[in-house]
């Protein structure tokens, strides 16, 4: 089983990336609200949502329908 | 002319911003005056002091969030904390990312990247260490 972890990567300029692992379906959604939520948009400058990389939850997008 | 700039920002935890400032060695002072070009200041509810001639003015707004207001005349403001305010973002992130998982029971572990990003990794099962440390979930 692999290790449920969380990495945030945030960039010299405000901006950041959050990317969960071994978390299944709508865990890892759960995951990492919480994180999304308190950090929204730290920089002055909107981010496009695709700027978000949230791996698991797009990988099981599928099985979801 | 004003040479001061406003910027909306999402900075909603004045906390994270105090440690994001200790880090950086910048004091923050409650109720004071930013300084600005031309000896105007601008009044903040805090008030980020630089080394440079002119301050970083902290207000909170009617939704909430913090807005930083500086005057960003020749560049000394940006040398201390980037442009846009980016490194004091930065370490602002880094601090509410930090503090938020903390509180939902994942370790955090940080390192600088070659670029200049700084990653964490955080983990542990929510609620392990609070059990373990016989404390309360949420």
């Amino acid at each position: 089983m692999t290790q449920k972890s969380i990495e945030v990567i945030v960039q010299p300029d405000g901006s950041l990336k959050i990317e969960a692992f071994g978390f299944v379906g709508a865990d890892c959604e759960k995951a990492t609200a919480f994180l999304e939520k308190a950090l929204g948009a730290p920089c002055a400058r909107r981010r496009k949502s695709e700027y978000y990389r949230v791996g698991i939850v797009r990988k099981t997008q599928g099985v979801r329908g | 002319m004003s040479h001061f700039t406003t910027i909306e920002t999402q900075i909603r935890d004045i906390e994270a911003l105090k440690s994001a400032c200790a880090e950086m060695g910048l004091p923050i002072v409650p109720n004071a005056q930013a300084r600005g070009y031309g000896r105007k200041t601008h009044k903040g509810e805090y008030v980020i002091t630089l080394k440079g001639p002119y301050d970083i003015a902290v207000n909170r707004q009617a939704n909430g969030t913090f807005q930083l207001v500086t005057d960003w005349w020749d560049g000394h403001v940006e040398k201390e904390v980037g442009k846009n305010f980016g490194r004091l973002l930065q370490l602002y992130g880094v601090h509410k990312a930090s503090a938020e998982a903390r509180r939902k029971g994942y370790m955090v572990s940080r390192h600088v990247l070659n670029n200049g990003s700084i990653k964490l990794t955080m983990t542990g099962l929510p609620g392990v260490a609070l059990a373990k440390t016989g404390g309360t979930l949420p």
